[in-house]
Formats: C-alpha cells, structure tokens, sequence
C-alpha cells in the first residue's frame, strides 16, 4: 500500500506531457463560436483550427469508450460530419465544446445501437505508446500504471466510463455531463464518483476503495 | 459533499490519477482521418448555395406581395362593390390618339392643325377623323366660301394629304386595337358623342346648312368647342347663304 502511494507521488512529480487532456486556447486565439462562424461564412482554415483544437480529445474519448479502432474512426468521422453539416445552424448558446461532446455522445450510442455486437474493450485494441524521460526501471513501473489505469478504464460500466471521459476529455462538470449524457445532475455525480473510487482502488492495487465507494457515495446512488 | 472536487482526502489521489491518465491518453488521430474530414469541410463550403441565392429568396417573397398588393390597389371596386378591371388599351388609344394628332400637326403645319383638329385627346378622334374624309368633301361641295376652309377640306390639298399619309399607319394600328372596345356594344353613348365631335371637327354638315336655325346650333357648338375660327368662317357662309334670318 505504502509503495502504490509511493508510485502515485512519483506519477504526479513527474513533468506533464505537452499532450494534455483538455489544453486551455492561448487568449489569442480566437473563440470556438467565432471559428464556426467564420467557416460558416466560408474561412476553412477556420474549421482546420477548430478541428486541430478539439481532434485529439475527442479522439481518445470515442477511443476509451469503443476500443474499436475502426468504430471510432467511423463515428469520430461521423461527428466532425455533423458539425461541418451544422455550420449553419449552429448558435453558440453552450461552449463548443460542450456541443462537440454532445454530438459526439450521441453518435456513440447511435453506433452502439446500429452494431449490437459491440464488443467489449480489450488492452490488445490500444496499446498505450510509450513515454520518453524517466529511466528504464521508472519508465517500466509507470508502464504497468498505465496499463492497470487503462484496463481499470475498460472495466469500468459504459455510464461512469463516459461520465469520466467527459469529465477527464471534454473537461466537463457535473451540470454538463448531466447535459451531454441526459440524465439528472445527481445521476451524472453518482456516475462520476463511482468511476474515480473504481480507478483510484485500481490503481492503489486492491479492490477495497472500489468497495467502500457505495458506501461513502450515498444511499441512492449505485455502482 | 460527493462531489469529487470537494472531496479533500481524495483530491491528491484524484490529482494523480489524473495525471496517470494523460500520460496514458496520448492517442491522436491517423493523419488520413485528419485530412478526410478537412476535405469534407473544405468540399461542403464548396457546396453550400451562393449568398446571392439565399437573398433572393426573401427578395422574391417581398416582391411578389408587392406586386399582389399593387394589381389589388390598380383594380379597385366600382360603385356596386364590383372589382373594376382597368382599361390598358384606353391609355394605349389615348397615347396613340394624341401621338396622330401631334404627326398630323407637324405635317399640316401648327396653325392649320389646330384649325382642322379637335381639342380632344380620344382615340376614336383620331380613329375616325381618316374615316370620315367623304363628309368633308360634301362640306367642300355645299359651297364654303373660306379659303382656310376650303384648302383644309379639299381632297387634293397637298398638305391634306400628307396628313392622311402621316396618320394611317397609325390609324391602321388604331383600328386594331378598338375593334374589341367598340365590339362591346356597351360604348353608344360615347359613339353619340364622337359622332357629335366628328360634325364640329368638319364644321357643319349639309343638312345644318339647309336650315338657318339648325345652322346657327352648329356653329354655337362650334364655339363652344372652341373652334372660334371654323364658327366664324360658318357664321359668314351662314350670313351669305341666309341674309335675312337675323
């Protein structure tokens, strides 16, 4: 216990990657809704910087919750369609952002819907490349972390999966993904909590914070 | 309290394991899927309609109201409450009328024309004046002692006949276009009072000048159509055919 401690402090001492989940736009960079509206009005350079801001995340979102690769070509295609078809239409009433994941999400049961045997993840289906600059006995330790984290990810019941990749991904709260998945605000918290305790214990590499989750989440939510 | 950001003994497993996952999730996308999906961006802006056609659809829209509002002010209610159609080939007849007269005037010359025509700006002035050449010669014939008279109502009058020559083909145009208007059947009044015109435009015809009285009708309505001259000229052939009857 006290060594998986250990690791998670060496984990956060490390330099972060320039691969963040949810970069922050440089404050000079111009607004999500004022690209659209200049691609709307034809700029297509316009949508090429929405598209590079956004791609990544969205990616590895539809990426950790199909583990399919060519499913989550299909549908990360089938996403930036509808966005490119929505040019006209769209208002920014919500973060783009938001809109983005919304689309995405529903793409994402849609396909689940029309492919029944949606298979479940798998950590031969995407294997996490490896990272430069810890040395080797680190760089292995941090290797199995990673893969304990991503097979944690893969166990974890399609609701809190999405609830955490939005959360992680989209950069989310919990009044938004309650908006993206459509549920309650309550159900959305319950899918949150219940995701972070499950990876939490998998990483701290026992099943008892996993299991004492219920109990601290509350009567009314279940895992 | 749940809430994972207030979750305090958490919130520094929660931070690494954050941090685990984005040096885990690294994943991009392939750079054929990249340019797939620009290429359909850049392949719908080519496709979208031009700005000038998504304009013109309320342009349209405006324009066809305006015009329905338009034709339903230009039609109008009759006394009755009836909708009143106007009349196009009136203004044409008119418009026609009026570009006769004004040929024959070049032609006749401006005091002769004046003289010889009308005051009126009807078509079928201009219409029946060609027509009636024969009632002028009989005029001629009864004796008329004006020369200005006469060398307007001689049919070998050169300038006469320069005006007939000027006002024909318009004639024949006129001709066309009131044929459906005096085929309605419903213009007799205004038949009765072209014909009435028509006598003042010649002067007085035959049958007036064989009675002092009807003679001296015809030139009062002479004067009243303001043919001061033509009325002088019929008052002298009335002295010189009647001495006595004032």
């Amino acid at each position: 216990m006290r060594n998986d401690d250990a690791t998670l402090a060496d984990a956060a001492s490390l330099p972060r990657l320039a691969t963040v989940a949810y970069a922050r736009p440089m404050t000079s960079a111009p607004d999500d809704s004022i690209l659209m509206r200049q691609y709307r009005d034809g700029d297509p350079a316009a949508f090429e910087m929405l598209y590079r801001r956004h791609k990544d995340s969205l990616y590895r979102y539809l990426s950790r919750l199909s583990y399919d690769r060519d499913a989550v070509d299909d549908v990360f295609q089938e996403v930036w369609g509808k966005i490119i078809n929505a040019r006209s239409t769209y208002k920014p009433t919500a973060k783009f952002r938001t809109f983005l994941f919304r689309v995405a999400h529903n793409c994402f049961i849609d396909h689940l819907r029309r492919n029944e045997r949606h298979r479940q993840p798998s950590l031969q289906d995407i294997e996490p490349p490896a990272s430069p600059g810890p040395e080797p006995d680190e760089q292995a330790e941090r290797a199995l972390l990673r893969r304990r984290l991503d097979a944690a990810l893969a166990d974890l019941p399609e609701a809190q999966r999405d609830a955490w990749l939005l959360h992680e991904e989209a950069g989310l709260n919990v009044d938004l993904i309650a908006q993206v998945t459509g549920v309650n605000r309550e159900t959305a918290k319950s899918r949150l909590r219940y995701a972070i305790d499950k990876l939490r214990a998998a990483l701290a590499g026992n099943g008892a914070e996993a299991a004492d989750a219920p109990r601290r989440a509350g009567a009314g939510e279940k895992p | 309290m749940n809430s994972p950001s207030n979750n305090r003994p958490g919130d520094v497993a929660e931070s690494r394991l954050r941090d685990l996952y984005r040096e885990l999730a690294v994943e991009t996308t392939p750079p054929e899927l990249d340019a797939r999906i620009l290429a359909d961006a850049r392949a719908a802006l080519r496709d979208r309609p031009a700005p000038s056609r998504i304009w013109m659809r309320p342009l349209a829209v405006a324009a066809t109201l305006g015009l329905c509002v338009a034709l339903v002010l230009e039609i109008g209610t009759g006394p009755d409450g009836t909708p009143v159609i106007p009349d196009p080939a009136a203004d044409t007849r008119e418009e026609i009328g009026h570009a006769a007269r004004e040929s024959r005037a070049q032609k006749m010359g401006e005091s002769q024309a004046a003289k010889a025509l009308p005051a009126t700006n009807s078509f079928s002035d201009a219409v029946a004046a060609p027509g009636e050449r024969p009632a002028r010669g009989d005029t001629s014939a009864a004796g008329a002692s004006s020369d200005d008279l006469r060398e307007r109502e001689s049919p070998d009058a050169p300038s006469d006949a320069l005006a007939r020559q000027a006002v024909r083909p318009e004639a024949a145009l006129l001709e066309e276009a009131v044929v459906p208007a005096t085929q309605s059947g419903t213009d007799e009044a205004s038949a009765g009072k072209r014909q009435a015109v028509d006598a003042v435009a010649r002067g007085c015809d035959e049958r007036a000048t064989r009675d002092a009285g009807l003679w001296l009708d015809c030139i009062d309505k002479l004067e009243a159509a303001g043919e001061r001259a033509l009325a002088a000229s019929e008052r002298r052939r009335r002295r010189a055919a009647f001495p006595d009857a004032d």
